[in-house]
């Protein structure tokens, strides 16, 4: 190759070398950024709060009128301001007039209602008293006309005894010989007694248990209506049930078991006695006195006691009953046995309320509750649980009633087989006119008790009917009702009068802004609101909406700038009256101001502003020269020198920063990381990062 | 290294070829025919051994960077299974090119830098080794043989031996980190002289009495009659010189921190991966100029090389 040839290719690579030399700075030069410095200055961070919103009221004032009123004219329009006493509607006066009259002829009617409701209750009231007197009267009458036939039965048993103990003595008998058969007739007469006592236990029993099955019942029917029923005492449920359990649901049921339990503590003791009587038969015949008469009657009474016992919600009758039981005492004084009893039973029937009343007290709703919860069980099966909570002591009654009738058949067979041997002894040809006076005794002896049994029942339904008629009677407060109705029909009456006074005319209550018109010309008026006033003598407020980042900056009681919408006014230091959360946007806070009156209108536009500044920061820096990294930690650009191919460049050198407080501006750096005398990059004409080049632009 | 190498493989080509035209010379005998055949082939091989890294660096230039990662992943990244390379590219590209001449000033300066050093340095070696070695050669005083063999065990140490006293000598005289660190101690370098000398020393006695009997002067006759009768030795010395300071990279390395100082040799170091495509592009660029100068003074270079083969 010719050395002329390799020096021109070699002067040409070299050319080549210059011009992409150039290129290359060129196009490098061109990718630098050119960026301005700044130092960090000491300066306060101010904080500007700014947030727009509109004038409110303070409050509303609604205007409404009687309803149903044909509205005439309407005045006033959204957004019209009026004065107080200005006219904001009429009314039709034609209308308003007919309904005057409509309200004075109900008022009219009404008043005649109460009057013959008041002529209602009086005959009712006489009507009542009437049906007490009689129940009263046959009470008495049938308990006197028992115990008369009770007297008379035992007058006859004792003449039979008599007879037969003058007979004996006439035939000589001794009475060293009768003293065995005396012995055995006194057990006869208390095996008598506590049969009697027996079969009384067991009609008490069956009619309770009767009447806790009725209750059941009726309480299953229609339980809320049966707690008013019981309560005000309502004669269906006297009617049907003599003695009125006004203990509810379970209440009642350990009342009855309570009762029960007496009972059968009573019947158990009278077989006890009997027992022990019987077993004392032979060992002790003279043990027995005459004081078993009275005994039985107690017996009885207690018996009475308990169905009194039962009896809570009648106390108020009690009092009624005094004079009735007195009757009693008087009639039944014809039977000396009767006496002492009867005394006793007025005593008891004094005493129970006293007793009474705690157990009515404790008659309460929990039992009431918890038998609505069962109200709704089949009728059939309500009654068969009734009666199996019963069967039991049914059963016991019955089998009492049963041994008391056979032990009295044994004493009585006893009786008749000593007198058979006795006769026998004697062998007397009068026998056979002994056997019929000692028949006659034992005929006497059973009519006795069938009579002292008629005689307990006569007093039982006595009783009942008395008690149902003593029912007081439902309250009615109809009267009551109407009397309210009336007084507030006249009200309304003396308003629509007022309003045709007025001339149907309605007039703003306050100085306001119509914020609402809620009638129509023509139409009848709402029973709500006819018109909306936003009231203006309580003052207007501002609500303005501020981002919820601003909220740290702004707190109640700090002084912002209110400036009007259109820019004419503006109002200076006014403070805040409250910061709260928008309801329906959690990134938006509610500031309120109070508007000094007649600075602003309602409904206008308005702004609110608040420059708050910090403390001083030494190292303050412009916003622009604050980045963020990847991981959203702050973080500042210095610019070192370095020494690369190209020469001495500049390069962009991240330095993390602690920002301290910022605004929208300038972000206060802590102090550590940057000094004051370091520069920054505040500004760049294209995005920089760390080790970006970069030329510093004077 | 790379650059080391190709002027190992552009010695055995030259020597190579050399012995192909002496063998022409010779004869033409087809038994001579057949055994220059075979010599070729066999050393051909190695030849396209030794060429190899040349060709690897210019199909790489026309690489894109994903398939010269795929390739070279294994070595320089740490992929996994073994590196190859293909000699033609799948997807032949200039960005690697384009990038290098538009986007990398760097490449520039230090292009710049690696002329101003070379030829500083040789320029300075003219006014400093020729003169040097024809004083050593044509001129008896006193000493001068001590003098030589001073020349020849300080061309013989390697650079790493020179290293700390150069380093010390350099800051004391302030001259670290600039190019004249660098372009002063290779200036006085004893090579160049070495090899001059043997050229000035071979001109004949009898030419030079001729000058001074027609009345020159000892200035006149280096001038007139040493400089151009030892001229190939000079332009040796010059090719030889450029070679290995046009490629140098131990002085820079240790004397230069300023990077704007570098030469084109500390370019490629600074070549990762990610611009193996300029790194390729670079040395191929860094292969053009010795090319250049190598193809201009051939026949000096092979003069100069037996000349410093030849030691007295």
């Amino acid at each position: 190759m010719k050395r002329g040839k390799l020096a021109g290719m070699t002067g040409l690579f070299l050319a080549l070398m210059l011009l992409f030399t150039v290129l290359s700075r060129a196009a490098d030069s061109a990718g630098i950024a050119n960026v301005t410095l700044g130092r960090p200055q000491n300066m306060m961070i101010a904080h500007e709060v700014c947030g727009s919103g509109r004038v409110e009221q303070n409050q509303e004032c609604a205007v409404v009128t009687e309803a149903g009123q044909r509205v005439g004219t309407v005045y006033v329009n959204e957004g019209q301001q009026v004065e107080k006493g200005g006219l904001l509607f009429d009314l039709d006066l034609d209308s308003l007039e007919e309904s005057i009259l409509e309200k004075k002829q109900e008022i009219q009617k009404l008043e005649l209602q109460m009057k013959d409701l008041a002529s209602q209750e009086s005959v009712n009231e006489k009507q009542r008293s009437n049906a007490q007197a009689q129940a009263s009267e046959n009470y008495s009458l049938s308990v006197s006309r028992a115990s008369a036939s009770l007297s008379h039965a035992e007058e006859n048993l004792r003449k039979a005894q008599k007879e037969l103990k003058e007979y004996r003595e006439k035939e000589g008998v001794s009475e060293e010989d009768t003293l065995a058969e005396q012995e055995l007739e006194q057990i006869c007469e208390e095996c008598s007694a506590a049969y009697i006592q027996a079969q009384q236990d067991l009609q008490t029993l069956q009619w309770r248990i009767e009447k806790a099955v009725d209750d059941a019942l009726q309480k299953n029917g229609g339980a809320k209506v049966q707690n008013i029923q019981v309560k005000t005492g309502s004669p269906d449920a006297g009617e049907v049930f003599p003695e009125v359990n006004l203990d509810t649901g379970k209440e009642a049921q350990p009342d009855v078991d309570g009762e029960a339990e007496q009972i059968l503590t009573e019947a158990e003791s009278g077989l006890k006695t009997l027992e022990t009587d019987s077993l004392s038969d032979s060992a002790e015949p003279a043990g027995v006195n005459e004081e078993d008469e009275n005994t039985w009657t107690d017996e009885v009474l207690i018996i009475e006691d308990v169905e009194v016992y039962d009896d809570p919600g009648n106390s108020p009758e009690n009092d009624q009953w005094i004079p009735d039981a007195g009757d009693l005492t008087g009639t039944g004084s014809n039977s000396g046995a009767d006496s002492p009893g009867s005394s006793q039973w007025t005593s008891d029937i004094v005493q129970d309320p006293a007793e009474t009343g705690n157990g009515s007290g404790t008659a309460d709703s929990p039992g009431n509750s918890q038998w609505t919860s069962d109200a709704v069980q089949d009728p059939d099966r309500i009654e068969q649980s009734v009666r199996e909570q019963y069967a039991p002591e049914l059963e016991k009654a019955e089998k009492a009633v049963a041994d008391a009738l056979e032990k009295k058949q044994k004493a009585e067979a006893a009786l008749e087989d000593c007198r058979q041997k006795m006769l026998a002894a004697r062998g007397s040809q009068n026998a056979g006119e002994e056997q019929q006076l000692i028949d006659a005794v034992r005929a006497a002896q059973m009519a006795y008790e069938d009579a002292a049994i008629a005689a307990n029942e006569a007093a039982v339904t006595g009783n009942r009917g008395v008690e149902t008629a003593g029912l007081p009677e439902a309250e009615n407060s109809t009267d009551d009702i109407y009397e309210l109705d009336l007084e507030q029909m006249k009200r309304e009456l003396s308003k629509l009068e007022d309003l045709e006074k007025a001339d149907g005319k309605v007039a703003a209550p306050v100085d306001g802004i119509v914020t609402g018109v809620y009638i129509t010309a023509g139409e009848r008026t709402p029973d709500s609101t006819a018109v909306m006033l936003a009231d203006l003598t309580k003052g207007c407020r501002l609500t303005a909406e501020i981002p919820q980042e601003q909220e740290k900056y702004i707190s109640r009681g700090d002084l912002v700038t209110v400036k009007s919408g259109d820019g004419k006014t503006t109002l200076e230091e006014i403070p805040v009256e409250s910061i709260a959360a928008k309801a329906e946007d959690e990134t938006v806070r509610l500031v309120t101001v109070q508007i000094p009156e007649g600075k602003l209108q309602i409904g206008m536009a308005a702004e609110l502003s608040l420059t708050k500044k910090s403390a001083a920061y030494p190292l303050c820096i412009p916003l622009s020269a604050l980045y963020l990294d990847e991981k959203n930690q702050p973080y500042v650009l210095a610019v070192q020198e370095i020494n690369s191919v190209l020469g001495t460049e500049m390069q962009a050198l991240k330095v993390a920063v602690v920002v301290e407080e910022r605004n929208d501006s300038y972000a206060a750096l802590s102090q550590g990381s940057i000094t004051s005398s370091q520069s920054v990059i505040v500004s760049s004409d294209r995005a920089i990062g760390e080790g970006s080049r970069v030329r510093v632009a004077d | 290294m790379r650059t080391i190498v190709l002027r190992g493989g552009s010695h055995m080509t030259a020597a190579d070829k050399g012995q192909a035209k002496r063998n022409r010379k010779g004869q033409a005998g087809v038994k001579k025919k057949i055994l220059n055949i075979m010599i070729t082939v066999l050393l051909g091989f190695p030849a396209a051994v030794m060429v190899f890294p040349v060709l690897f660096a210019f199909s790489g230039v026309f690489m894109s960077g994903y398939e010269l990662k795929q390739y070279l992943g294994p070595v320089l990244a740490g992929a996994e299974g073994m590196a190859r390379w293909p000699l033609v590219p799948h997807i032949p590209t200039l960005s690697p090119l384009v990038e290098l001449l538009i986007d990398s000033p760097q490449f520039f300066v230090m292009f710049w830098n690696s002329v101003k050093l070379t030829l500083s340095i040789l320029a300075g070696q003219l006014l400093v080794g020729v003169p040097a070695a024809w004083g050593l050669a044509r001129f008896s005083f006193p000493g001068r043989k001590l003098l030589y063999t001073l020349y020849l065990v300080l061309m013989l140490m390697p650079f790493q031996v020179l290293m700390l006293p150069q380093y010390i000598v350099l800051e004391r005289l302030s001259l670290l980190d600039t190019h004249a660190g660098i372009i002063l101690p290779a200036v006085f370098s004893t090579f160049p002289v070495f090899i001059m000398y043997r050229f000035f020393h071979g001109i004949p006695e009898a030419i030079l009495e001729a000058a001074r009997i027609d009345g020159a002067g000892n200035l006149r006759i280096f001038l007139m009659i040493g400089i151009p009768l030892g001229s190939a030795g000079i332009v040796s010395a010059m090719i030889l010189g450029f070679l290995e300071y046009w490629n140098m990279i131990e002085q820079p390395m240790t004397y230069l921190k300023t990077r704007a100082q570098w030469p084109l040799s500390l370019f490629l170091p600074e070549i990762g991966l990610d611009e193996a495509g300029t790194g390729f592009t670079a040395a191929v660029m860094m292969l053009i100029p010795a090319l250049l100068v190598f193809l201009g003074g051939q026949d000096y270079l092979e003069q100069g090389i037996a000349a410093a083969a030849v030691k007295e």
